[in-house]
């Protein structure tokens, strides 16, 4: 039993890799820079809401969708989830006073919920 | 006068061949003692999160079912975490000897398969001829999200599939002090294939340990923390720690606790715990082990 022990451990080593994302794909750290570009509503916010909130036919943060009952599709109703509580930005942020968001999976990528934080830090414009 | 030196010859030759066999048989019969191995450091195979030094027994399945609430701080509107969010992990866990086990576990946070093996490979006994248990963990772990930001970002975070793996590693060196007293202390050490950013590393350690304290036949307080020793991230991860209640009835052993880690495998809890005690961003949970003997 002990060598079929040693043997398999010696087996989950060799799956070892040391990558990083910014490493595995070197546009991640420029397309993620929110310090010196204007994030836009229109070029960088919708697309995290189609791929990651679920926005467009039939899913889950359509405007009417009985499961979520939160509408996400026009500029207004996203404000209307920024303002007053900011619940947009703390459900993404898994934050312990929301419904953790995207539901029942992980956190939206890093670089996603840094762009959606930028985009409300600067006054979340319909640019 | 030949013959007869030959008759008395076979005679004794005979004679101590069956003094021979008394003395043999009389060591036979002389019970050999045993050596004891000191029986239940800890109830079941975890205390809160974290594994104890034990296995199950020979030829014994278990299944788990380890929950968690959301947090204190979420508040009276969210029944302060019991509306959520939850995070379960099913497992089943068997050991064919008593001494080596396995087991496959499915998390929902990150929706997290793992799989893991465990060797006692020193036993306390109750002579005190070995006054330690040390037991070897390894552990695997794979994340099967999708990646729901690949058509914006152009590329799959987890492509290739190595990128979705984890693994955990320990040795839990531990001793029953007093039928009611059980201390461990534990080595750790986690590796994930990928991380975000490059000034992340892959690699984290540290040192953990579980206490048990018996009040009653059946009752038990535990205690657990995992202290983090390298920087392995910029973002903000605290140490975990559980402080919990254990019940035990018959083939059953529930656990009630509160942790700070929302996570239940080892990749999670250990490195990545992102809520602290002095916020009250803690979480009620619970662990059920029910053990069948096969």
């Amino acid at each position: 039993m002990r060598k079929y022990f040693f043997l398999s451990v010696i087996g989950f080593c060799t799956g070892c890799y040391y990558d990083n994302m910014e490493e595995l794909h070197p546009n991640f750290a420029t397309v993620c820079d929110t310090t010196s570009v204007t994030i836009s509503y229109h070029t960088d916010i919708i697309p995290i809401l189609t791929s990651g909130c679920g926005i467009g036919d039939n899913a889950c943060h359509n405007t009417g969708n009985s499961a979520s009952n939160i509408g996400l599709e026009t500029y207004t109703s996203v404000k209307a989830q920024v303002t007053p509580n900011n619940f947009f930005l703390k459900s993404i942020v898994h934050d312990p006073s929301t419904s953790a968001m995207p539901k029942g999976g992980g956190k939206l990528d890093e670089c996603s919920i840094m762009k959606i934080e930028s985009w409300i830090n600067h006054g979340y414009l319909n640019n | 006068m030949k013959l007869k030196n030959i008759f008395f010859l076979l005679l004794f030759m005979d004679c101590s061949q069956i003094k021979a066999q008394d003395l043999l048989s009389l060591i036979d019969s002389v019970p050999v003692p045993q050596k004891e191995f000191t029986a239940a450091t800890f109830k079941t195979t975890r205390l809160v999160d974290q594994h104890t030094l034990e296995t199950v027994g020979r030829n014994t399945l278990d299944f788990r079912i380890s929950h968690r609430f959301g947090s204190l701080n979420s508040g009276s509107l969210n029944a302060w975490g019991i509306d959520g969010p939850v995070d379960i992990r099913l497992g089943l866990e068997y050991s064919p000897d008593g001494r080596f086990m396995f087991g496959i576990g499915r998390t929902s946070l990150e929706k997290v398969v793992d799989g893991f093996l465990k060797f006692r490979l020193l036993r306390q006994t109750t002579s005190g001829s070995m006054p330690l248990s040390v037991t070897l963990f390894a552990g695997a772990y794979r994340i099967a999200l999708k990646d729901n930001n690949k058509a914006s970002q152009g590329y799959d975070k987890y492509k290739p599939e190595t990128n979705r793996w984890s693994y955990a590693y320990e040795i839990m060196i531990g001793r029953k002090f007093t039928p009611s007293f059980s201390f461990q202390v534990a080595p750790w050490f986690v590796h994930y294939n990928l991380v975000e950013k490059i000034t992340d590393k892959n690699d984290a350690y540290g040192v953990a340990c579980v206490t048990r304290l018996k009040f009653t036949k059946r009752m038990a307080i535990t205690f657990e923390y995992a202290y983090r020793i390298n920087d392995y991230s910029q973002t903000k991860y605290y140490d975990s720690m559980g402080i919990g209640w254990e019940i035990e009835t018959g083939g059953h052993v529930f656990q009630v606790h509160f942790i700070n880690s929302f996570g239940l495998v080892e990749n999670q809890f250990f490195a990545h715990t992102d809520t602290k005690w002095n916020n009250a961003g803690i979480r009620l949970g619970f662990n059920v082990s029910r053990v069948f003997t096969l």
